[in-house]
């Protein structure tokens, strides 16, 4: 749309009438309220006036409402209790388009069921966007209720795992249909079809379906295994998921994803990190069909998937461009033949391959299937040597966002000061090899030297992970200096990991005293991945 | 325009001169500028609601966020960090409460995302962890509720009460 | 301003910005600090008044939102609304009287009032919304996130609004004007476009929609208004109009000229869009013109084409094409006019030709090459070289080489490989004018592309390695590159085991240059001296088209040579059987018996036959043929031949019976034949080696007659070969795999392939399934 300034004869004289106007408006308000005016001889009045201390609850509700939405929902319940004001505010739907009620996931506890399903008209309605219900919450009348108040309700969440018996679903007749987002955390023992076949007809409009296992409940593996959910049957009513997540799911093997395949051709990303019975002999079908398909994720698939089969899909004419392979058993010669034959790579996670050699990756250099790629993981990689490496970020690492390379004792900060120099867009970056004693690493590892090239060259740094431990690293009273450094200069740095010990107390403490807070953590509670720098990762998360 | 100043006159009637794209910060100057242009001599543009002090705090502000990125569109499921603060906000925003409310009003006044941010998160961490009686204390806000009133809100907050 | 919370009023704020809108509405200009005062006030009224009712629960509450809002608990109301109504309301007054002073107007004139106002209106509510952004931000966006549906921002607020009360009442006569102004434009009349696009432009503004989606924009754009008001008119304008410019152009010109006319027309309505309506409404526009003035039209464009093709205007041709092309299938019928003219041209031209050319592969070859290029020419200039067309040049090529008055004439269809093959041999010979080295390359690849359009393919390596043959053990050829180079094309176009003999011909012919030093050493060695001036080229019998000829009785004189040599390679390849091929082979003689000597140059019948000269000077023939064995028709032509030298004198014939019609039946076994002792010639070198008439016929019969039988055998390979691999087939994929396998070298015959099978389900190869008549089975 053009716009074009007024043009007129007598600008002067048109502004002249306009602020006599306005002020003169302003005169009579302040005669009406005995108090103020604009005129130049009562700027004394006016600056008592901005010297009267403003109160909190004097400012606009926009911007309460603003203040408020930085605070956590149990927060807000607290904040209830402060004022009347306080209380309305609190209530607002506008703040209730999250809601997290998993209580061993940082969420709200439901104490009382019967009040908490007529807040979902009252304080939730239209508003609400996201919902976690855990266990005890999926009931019918928390999801009539859902179905029916909340017609915006995209991302649902249902927690199964806690599970050990499924309620009584016969009089399940509503359940949300505009989600864009289910996800399952299935129970080991609970079987879910009395409750899925309830809900099936509502499913139509998921682009991202989650299904998560009970891998990490479980100890051991199971003697039995028990398939507590029908894949084939939710398939047949989505139709257009673009992300599907199984995460360590027992049951799941090469059968499910070829049902999965046949009926999802708008798939664009595959995750089965974690589901050990996969052995690979659907990904021909998989590639074949789902032409979209860009990101494959098979971490920890184990030593399940078999060279074969990878080298049987096509995957020449795929579009698949994030993979990750971590602690699969595949050999050289396959992932050289399959690594030829891939489009090029936006995203590659290898660690723990020992079939990703030097070979494989000067073969991803030569045939310049890297020249785009965003983020690599090559940890624990035992047949890789750090020259190739080194030659690869030489090459590309000017694009890389991230890069995880930690767990090679032979990686000296020699080899990271040069690096560091090639990755000046890097934001996330994971060095170093723990357990140094046991490594036998005789060479000292000088911090300050690599924590020098991150202040100096990479100003978007946000995670930095240093896994050496503190025998291995070599620092003295001076190392303060270069703690500054990269203090001030990497802004944007919101997570440092180190190990425990004395040169992490000095880090943190030197953070900390210029008011960066939770910035220092430790490696025992903290791990950097680059798995953010995945084009799915938040259709991906979940807890 | 590079270099390029408008004048900007506090409530109290100081005139600051600032550089145009530091002003542009504020959505509310910047609307402005586009729809009646820049080349006419100079006018100096009130701005009643802020005096000289805040102002100056707020011109302050902008000329150090001057190469920011533009604040990014409100996004509803952007997560609500309030660590995020920079160590030169955090310092710039010490001051007194009074001093952070206007600072408040102004950037809502001049429409200025990302100060406005920035001092709603700084209030929300006031906020944070604190119980009700404290937050009275610290806000200096009176409780107005009537014991009938006080026994409701503890039954509307019993569907999830605090451990 | 009160100390404690300001109390803004709504009556005292409304009056301040009433000012200021009207002189925002009467374009009367605003300066920045009016404009921020004004911002102000809205401001401060805004943020007032909340703060004081929350104070007072349930009374003030009332009256300060105005419009009461469902979702009571969401805190205090927000005030705003009234404000909006009242700006809503004078707007629809001020715009009331705006519409009143355009509704009589007509023409431009409704054009120049509509655009003005509106672009002042539009500057107008762009400023309102600016300085009243506060009641955006802080009103209508909350309005919205609690449900309310029916509440715009200011800006859009004011764009309904003129929808509502200006636009209305006028879009017709507006709407009418734009599409008047066009109609003149589209008759070459200038006009001033600026008066549409300002229409345009405010038709595309007027459309937004609600959003649905949750997102913090509460109206996205669309093109309703646009589309509903001006584009559906427009088209229906436009299609009217060229429907009767078509009728009426046609009418006195032609089609030719037509079509530049609609090329204009096309860019004109492209230019059209671009200049002053929406970028939108290209596609759907251009797609009507094609459908009015093209599709609707291709009767007679296809009449056109047919004309131009005829008269070769390959310009406007491409022009007809690309017009054409620009209708969904509508150049299938044009491919199929080319087709059938270009196989029209073929036929004809080779019919024009055909007198000399079924004799003369020159003649024939090179009117096929030429026909072919200047259609190529046609195809690449006027369509474009696309696809389409050059698979109906192929197909019309196809057809009219591989069958045509020539070919019919000569009652087969292997007449054109034979032809492309003695063309070829022309080429390739030691002597041919053709050609200096480059244009040579370039005949051969006009021979490929001749060669590919060939069904018979396997007709044209006979007849090609029949006469490589002779151009090798001739010593014909004109250079062993060219060789070759000719051979590794048709490797190329049909894969190494089509030229496989051919190689290996080539091979034996090297072979041979080593053998006979070694065969020369041999002789040195053991002392042979009484040999000829001798050479030999030893050929594998299975790549060599030449079956062995009948012997003879060696004469004295060669005697030894044959047996030094035989028992030479004998020794070197124990268990290799020689055959002599006398009838290739030839030889020189000197004269002792003239007063001039001469070399005459002879095949080694004639030699054989001269050799008993040396004897007596007179024999009759039938001693003749018991000294020599030579078979008696044979001998008879040998005979003939040195009659007609000259050399040899029969005594029961007059010398001038000795013409073109004499026949070698007509020498008797009782004639005795003398030698001519006083034999004369001009030249020293006498060359009596004429290749044997029966030997040249036997040759094209035998090639086309094993032909038959060659293909036979291909065609029960194939079939073996695939069943084999599918082990159970239906008879007619079967049929399709066996034809489409051997399509790169000929065309097999149904009933042939038919016949095939079943001598394969004789030889037990194949059995039909016992239940499925129709499914074949392999048989280990």
């Amino acid at each position: 749309m053009e716009l074009r300034r007024f043009t007129m004869s007598n600008p002067t004289a048109a502004f002249s009438i306009i602020a006599h106007e306005a002020w003169g408006h302003r005169l009579s308000v302040g005669e009406n309220d005995d108090d103020t005016n604009f005129g130049d001889g009562h700027n004394k009045t006016q600056r008592l006036r901005n010297r009267i201390k403003r109160d909190f609850n004097s400012l606009p509700e926009k911007v309460l409402l603003s203040v408020f939405s930085y605070l956590p929902h149990l927060q807000l319940l607290r904040c209830a209790r402060v004022c009347r004001l306080w209380r309305g505010l609190s209530q607002n739907s506008k703040l209730w388009k999250q809601v997290f009620l998993r209580p061993e996931h940082h969420g709200l506890h439901v104490k009382n069921l019967d009040q908490f399903v007529p807040l979902i008209g009252h304080r939730f309605a239209l508003s609400l966007q996201f919902i976690e219900l855990p266990m005890e919450l999926i009931t019918s009348d928390v999801l009539h209720e859902l179905a029916n108040k909340c017609p915006n309700l995209k991302y649902l969440t249902l927690d199964f795992s806690t599970a050990m018996q499924l309620h009584d679903f016969n009089d399940l007749n509503m359940f949300p249909c505009n989600l864009k987002a289910l996800c399952i955390c299935l129970s080991e023992v609970i079987f879910l079809e009395g409750f899925m076949r309830r809900i099936y007809t509502y499913l139509s409009s998921l682009e991202v379906l989650q299904i998560i296992g009970t891998i990490e409940k479980s100890t051991e593996a199971e003697e039995e295994v028990y398939e507590t959910i029908n894949i084939s049957k939710i398939k047949v009513q989505t139709p257009n998921l673009r992300v599907i997540n199984l995460y360590g799911i027992f049951f799941i093997d090469d059968n499910h994803i070829e049902t999965i395949a046949s009926g999802c051709i708008h798939l664009e990303c595959f995750a089965l990190n974690f589901c050990t019975r996969v052995k690979g002999t659907s990904f021909k079908n998989l590639l074949q069909r789902c032409r979209k398909l860009q990101c494959l994720l098979l971490q920890n698939t184990g030593t399940s998937i078999e060279d074969n089969y990878m080298l049987a899909a096509d995957w020449a004419t795929s579009s698949v461009s994030e993979l990750d392979i971590s602690s699969t058993d595949l050999s050289e010669q396959c992932l050289l033949d399959v690594f030829a034959r891939m489009p090029k790579l936006t995203y590659l996670a290898v660690p723990n391959c020992d079939g990703f050699t030097d070979q494989v990756l000067d073969l991803l250099i030569d045939q310049g299937k890297l020249s785009h790629i965003r983020a690599i993981d090559l940890s624990d990689t035992v047949n890789l040597n750090f020259e190739v490496v080194a030659t690869f970020i030489k090459r590309h690492g000017r694009q890389l966002r991230g890069i995880s390379y930690y767990g090679n004792p032979k990686v000296s900060e020699q080899f990271w000061t040069n690096a560091i120099k090639n990755m000046k867009n890097v934001k996330i970056v994971v060095i170093g090899t723990s357990f140094g004693w046991f490594k036998k690493i005789s060479t000292r590892i000088h911090i300050d030297q690599i924590l020098e090239s991150c202040a100096q060259e990479c100003q978007n740094l946000e995670r930095l992970e240093i896994q050496w431990d503190q025998e291995t690293l070599r620092w003295n009273e001076n190392s303060s200096k270069f703690i500054d450094h990269i203090r001030i200069r990497c802004v944007k740095l919101n997570s440092l990991v180190l190990s425990d010990g004395e040169y992490y107390e000095l880090v943190r403490s030197n953070f900390e005293r210029a008011d960066r807070q939770r910035v220092v953590r430790t490696a025992t509670s903290d791990q950097t991945s680059i798995v953010s720098l995945l084009k799915y990762y938040n259709d991906l998360r979940f807890n | 325009m590079a270099g390029h100043k408008i004048k900007l006159q506090s409530s109290d009637g100081d005139t600051f001169d600032v550089e145009v794209e530091i002003a542009k910060q504020s959505a509310t100057i910047k609307t402005m500028l586009e729809d009646l242009g820049m080349d006419e001599e100079e006018d100096v543009i009130p701005l009643p609601n802020v005096n000289s002090a805040i102002l100056k705090k707020v011109i302050q502000w902008a000329t150090h966020h001057k190469d920011d990125p533009p604040p990014p569109e409100d996004d509803e499921n952007r997560e609500k960090n309030t660590n995020d603060i920079s160590s030169w906000d955090q310092d710039f925003l010490k001051v007194d409460q009074g001093t952070l409310f206007e600072l408040i009003l102004a950037a809502n006044y001049l429409d200025i995302k990302g100060l406005l941010d920035v001092t709603c998160k700084t209030v929300a961490n006031m906020i944070k962890g604190k119980t009700p009686e404290e937050i009275r204390r610290t806000f200096n806000i009176k409780n107005d509720f009537t014991p009938q009133e006080e026994e409701q809100i503890k039954k509307e907050n019993e569907w999830c009460e605090e451990k | 301003m009160s100390q404690t919370n300001r109390h803004v009023k709504l009556d005292e704020v409304w009056a301040k910005l009433l000012d200021g809108i009207n002189h925002v509405y009467q374009f009367q200009g605003m300066k920045k600090p009016a404009y921020m005062l004004l911002y102000t006030h809205v401001y401060d009224y805004c943020i007032s008044n909340p703060n004081q009712s929350r104070t007072v629960p349930g009374t003030s509450r009332v009256h300060i939102g105005g419009l009461s809002r469902s979702n009571g608990q969401d805190g205090a109301n927000i005030v705003g609304g009234e404000l909006y109504n009242k700006l809503k309301n004078y707007l629809k007054d001020y715009l009331k009287d705006v519409c009143q002073s355009g509704v009589d107007l007509q023409g431009e004139g409704v054009l120049r009032f509509y655009t003005n106002r509106w672009e002042k209106y539009q500057f107008s509510s762009k400023v309102m919304n600016d300085f009243c952004s506060y009641i955006n931000r802080h009103w209508v966006q909350r309005e919205f996130n609690s449900g309310r549906k029916d509440i715009y921002e200011i800006y859009t607020m004011a764009m309904d609004s003129w929808q509502k009360v200006v636009f209305q009442p006028l879009h017709k006569q507006v709407t009418h004007a734009c599409l008047d102004l066009i109609k003149s434009e589209r008759n070459n009349e200038i006009i001033n476009t600026r008066l549409i696009s300002g229409v345009i432009q405010s038709y595309v503004a007027l459309g937004f929609t609600e959003e649905l989606t949750n997102s913090s924009h509460i109206t996205s754009p669309t093109l309703t208004i646009y589309r509903d008001y001006f584009e559906l008119y427009f088209l229906h304008d436009t299609e009217q109009f060229y429907r009767l410019e078509a009728a009426t152009f046609l009418v006195h010109n032609s089609v030719t000229e037509y079509l530049k006319k609609v090329a204009t027309r096309l860019d004109e309505e492209v230019h059209r869009v671009q200049s002053y309506l929406h970028p939108s409404t290209l596609s759907i526009l251009i797609k009507k013109v094609e459908e009015v003035l093209i599709r609707d039209q291709l009767d007679a464009i296809y009449t056109e084409a047919k004309k131009l093709l005829r008269d070769e205007r390959y310009q406007d041709l491409a022009l007809l094409f690309k017009l054409t092309n620009r209708i969904p299938n509508a150049t299938n019928e044009l491919k199929k006019i080319v087709e059938n003219h270009i196989y029209e041209m073929g036929i004809n031209t080779i019919e024009r030709v055909s007198g000399t050319a079924i004799n003369d592969p020159k003649v024939y070859i090179e009117t096929v090459i030429d026909i072919h290029k200047k259609f190529l020419k046609l195809v690449q200039e006027s369509f474009n070289g696309e696809q389409g067309f050059t698979a109906a040049l192929d197909k019309a090529c196809g057809k009219f080489i591989n069958n045509n008055v020539v070919t019919q004439s000569a009652g087969s269809t292997t007449k054109s490989p034979e032809l492309l093959a003695r063309y070829c041999d022309a080429l390739l010979r030691k002597g041919s004018k053709a050609v200096e080295e480059t244009d040579l390359e370039e005949k051969f690849n006009q021979i490929m592309i001749v060669f590919n359009y060939i069904e018979d393919k396997d007709v044209y390596q006979k007849f090609y390695s029949k006469m490589l043959a002779k151009r090798l053990v001739g010593q014909l050829s004109a250079s062993d590159d060219y060789e070759e180079s000719m051979i590794s094309k048709l490797k190329q176009a049909c894969g190494f085991e089509y030229t496989s003999k051919l190689q290996r011909m080539f091979q034996d012919i090297g072979v041979s240059k080593t053998l006979l030093t070694e065969y020369e050493k041999y002789c040195e060695n053991h002392s042979i001296t009484d040999t000829a001036d001798f050479s030999v080229m030893v050929l594998s019998s299975n790549s060599w088209p030449f079956s062995g000829s009948s012997n003879f009785v060696i004469p004295l004189e060669l005697k030894s040579t044959f047996n030094s040599f035989t028992e030479f390679y004998t020794h070197r390849h124990n268990g290799r059987k020689l055959t002599w091929l006398h009838q290739h082979s030839k030889g020189e003689l000197q004269t002792y018996f003239t007063t001039q000597k001469y070399i005459l140059q002879v095949s080694t019948y004639q030699m054989v036959v001269l050799l008993l000269f040396n004897k007596v000077l007179t024999w009759t023939v039938e001693r003749l043929q018991d000294e020599t064995q030579i078979k008696s028709e044979l001998l008879l032509q040998v005979i003939l031949g040195l009659l007609k030298s000259k050399l040899l004198i029969c005594t029961d014939i007059n010398d001038d019976e000795i013409d073109e019609d004499f026949k070698e039946s007509d020498i008797k076994t009782h004639y005795s034949i003398r030698l001519s002792t006083d034999f004369r010639s001009k030249k020293l070198r006498i060359n009596l080696n004429v290749p044997l008439k029966s030997v040249e016929q036997k040759d094209i019969e035998g090639v086309h007659r094993t032909i038959d039988e060659d293909r036979k055998m291909v065609i029960q390979a194939a079939i073996v070969r695939i069943m084999k691999a599918r082990q159970t087939l239906r008879h007619a994929l079967l049929m399709q795999e066996v034809i489409q396998q051997l399509s790169s070298r000929f065309r097999p015959k149904i009933p042939v392939i038919k016949k095939c099978i079943d001598v394969l389900i004789e030889k037990e190869y194949l059995e039909r399934q016992s239940n499925e008549k129709d499914v074949l089975r392999y048989l280990a």
